[in-house]
């Protein structure tokens, strides 16, 4: 080696090597061992544990009801809340980038409920919702409208998290509205000089320009929704109450882990077939992308 | 060396022995840990610190308000474990066995416990853990609700009939808008409706199989419902349920916990008691039994130690103290018998403290030998959820909940 490639090799570890040493013990390793649990029958509150093969993949797979439950109640939430978390972004992005007066603070309200701690949001969307006393039952009630059961009512439950989960559409807003501003503004005066409407400059100027960010957008909620955490687990008291109508696979998953019987190696297989899920749902995603992102080219 | 210079000398080299001793002195008495909740500092802080101070077997050090879960996974298990009565099952390996302990211990006394709080966390044989407070279900009642609506206080005599008396004409509405309840509803978990079931004669499992579809439990199912339904004494799924019991705005409560306590005392207004649960349908045996119980981890350096440390905290002196600080309801029959020994009048709410003793000899215990939490909260509550909403039968819940939760028991133990 020359004394270059010995200095190039030196400065390397000594710049990267913590960011290595992190990423190798803050990801590869937790992979690693998830990998590995997962063909266990580990309990965090057993020490003794044994390999069981497949066994842990096939039971949630082949038998188990509540984990098909949560599939299928985590498909249904993702699907409307990233279709609909990504239309409320555009919206808000298009209307953001007129050159309006104080903008500026508009801008910041939109983002201000990502900013929130979600058990500050979920109590708030509780008082909303109260089906007793909340603030829309209540204002339906004066319309002469009968409120409706809303989260504590297993047939409402799962839209009225839909509903609380789309305040936090702030960040694709941003990245939408920094992909609008790169859009050249003679682009649309020559469109309004040939009488084009709004709808025909959106569809032909605006979108094309800003196809490649949708794409990342569209990967980026619908991940981010699939992985919803928080606020089903806080409005559905952690159990997906009521009736398992508001059990997120991933409320799910850490029930399997954290709570009686702490089966970890179950929980480790959930988390790898999850992990499996989201890979081909990405995957779909860029082959769908490629039907509509234009190359600058 | 002149005086001066033999003075200095003497004393760095006195100075080094005690200090280079002080750790070793120290260490000749074990230290093992526990995890307790913050809000049980001063209460014990200062009884922990005595025993320390007097002990030449073990030092206990406490990690208040610490996660007890998350250093057993992170592998940071305390020396003594909290578990309880349905967590001995999953915790088998990661507790010892106390059973060789008590046998040449001498000054246990383990006769003192309740038998059936000692047998509660005893698995396959083993004493996993010794109790230290328990909760069994029983009849809460808001005095001053009973007053205003001048109707007697609930009596051990009481059965279904008299409860449904006394909640229908505890509850009131201005309009269509409630604003009294006369009995709660407990959503979400089998605190309430598990009691019912057993009360009509049911039960969860039967000869190793969940039997919520019989006859009598289906009965218990019904009057659960029917609380809310028919009788219209209890708050649905949707209703306001005006805070619950301490809301101060609901007559009673069906099974409760016994960890609500310090939270409806913390209530300045809210006067309270207790009683034994009226008879169901068919017996009066029924309420839950459950409990806390403090173990020794078998990853612990020094189980003799950790053991000398669950002696202390279950022993009739410190459940003494915690009881009159913290009414945690204690597990030693001499500490029951000198609360009991205290005149009605004098003692604070809850009064009735017969009724809780009492709960004892007539409490159930839950199913431990089977995962009976992940069933019931995965498989059969969701469906009990649904009768309360109105979209099943108490038959059809009874049926459907039965044949989910022996699919997840196969699945679970095949």
């Amino acid at each position: 080696m020359s004394v270059k490639n010995r200095k190039d090799t030196r400065n390397f570890f000594a710049f990267a090597g913590i960011s290595i040493v992190g990423f190798l013990a803050f990801y590869i390793y937790p992979i690693v061992r998830t990998i590995y649990l997962s063909f266990t029958n580990t309990s965090i509150m057993d020490p003794i544990h044994s390999m069981i093969g497949w066994k842990n993949f096939e039971r949630a797979i082949k038998y188990d009801d509540v984990f098909h439950l949560a599939l299928k109640n985590t498909f249904k939430y993702a699907i409307f809340v990233a279709a609909l978390k990504l239309l409320l972004a555009l919206l808000a992005a298009i209307l953001l980038n007129n050159n309006l007066k104080g903008i500026g603070v508009f801008r910041t309200i939109f983002f201000l409920p990502f900013i929130i701690p979600t058990f500050a949001v979920s109590y708030v969307f509780r008082f909303f919702f109260h089906p007793a006393n909340g603030l829309v039952n209540e204002t339906l009630g004066k319309v002469g409208i009968t409120g409706i059961g809303w989260y504590a009512d297993s047939k409402t439950a799962m839209a009225t998290l839909v509903i609380s989960s789309l305040w936090g559409f702030g960040v694709p807003m941003l990245i939408f509205l920094a992909a609008l501003q790169q859009v050249p503004k003679e682009l649309y005066e020559v469109a309004n000089l040939d009488g084009a409407s709004r709808w025909l400059q959106f569809r032909v100027i605006t979108f094309p320009a800003i196809s490649a960010v949708f794409l990342f957008n569209v990967i980026l909620s619908t991940v981010d929704s699939l992985k919803s955490f928080d606020l089903a687990f806080l409005m559905g008291h952690g159990e997906g109450y009521p009736a398992n109508s508001t059990l997120l696979y991933s409320v799910y998953l850490f029930n399997q882990a954290f709570k009686n019987p702490w089966n970890l190696g179950y929980a480790s297989a959930l988390a790898l077939i999850f992990f499996a899920i989201l890979l081909v749902l990405t995957g779909i995603n860029f082959k769908l992308g490629k039907l509509y992102v234009k190359n600058e080219n | 060396m002149n005086k001066s210079k033999k003075w200095i000398v003497g004393s760095v080299a006195f100075a080094l022995a005690f200090t280079l001793q002080a750790p070793f002195a120290h260490a000749a008495v074990p230290t093992v840990t526990v995890v307790m909740p913050t809000q049980w500092k001063a209460a014990f802080e200062p009884k922990i610190a005595a025993f320390n101070k007097s002990s030449s077997s073990v030092n206990i050090e406490v990690n208040w308000g610490g996660a007890q879960d998350q250093l057993i996974a992170a592998n940071k298990s305390p020396d003594i474990i909290n578990t309880g009565d349905l967590f001995v099952a999953a915790q088998k390996n990661l507790l010892v066995d106390l059973t060789p302990y008590m046998a040449k211990d001498k000054t246990i006394n383990s006769k003192d416990f309740y038998p059936a709080l000692l047998n509660a966390v005893k698995f396959q044989g083993r004493q996993l853990a010794l109790p230290y407070r328990f909760n069994v279900g029983l009849l809460y009642y808001n005095k001053a609700l009973f007053d205003a609506a001048n109707l007697s206080y609930p009596t051990a005599k009481w059965t279904q009939s008299n409860l449904v008396n006394a909640g229908q004409k505890l509850t009131k509405s201005s309009g269509s808008t409630s604003t009294q309840w006369g009995i709660a509803s407990t959503f979400g978990w089998w605190g309430e409706w598990l009691i019912h079931v057993r009360q009509a004669g049911g039960e969860w499992l039967q000869d190793g199989a969940v039997a919520l579809d019989s006859p009598a439990a289906i009965k218990g199912l019904t009057f659960f419902r029917d609380k809310v339904s028919k009788y219209k004494m209890s708050p649905g799924p949707k209703d306001d349920s005006l805070g619950g019991f301490s809301g101060g705005k609901t007559a009673m409560e069906y099974g409760g916990h016994t960890g609500n306590w310090p939270g409806y005392n913390a209530v300045s207004t809210l006067k309270w008691d207790i009683q034994v649960l009226p008879k169901g349908s068919k017996s009066s045996k029924g309420a839950e039994l459950a409990l806390e119980a403090w173990g020794v981890s078998a990853k612990t350096a020094n189980k003799q130690a950790a053991y000398e440390a669950v002696k202390f905290l279950t022993s009739a002196d410190f459940l003494t103290t915690q009881w009159t600080e913290l009414r945690l309801p204690p597990t030693r029959i001499s500490v029951a018998n000198a609360a009991l020994a205290v005149p009605v009048a004098k003692r604070p709410s809850p009064q009735n403290l017969e009724a809780l003793f009492g709960g004892i000899a007539t409490g159930m215990t839950l199913p431990r030998t089977i995962p009976f939490i992940k069933v019931t909260q995965e498989v059969v509550q969701p469906i009990i959820d649904k009768m309360l909403e109105g979209t099943l039968t108490p038959q059809e819940a009874g049926d459907q909940a039965t044949a989910a939760a022996n699919k997840a028991l196969s699945i679970l133990q095949p």
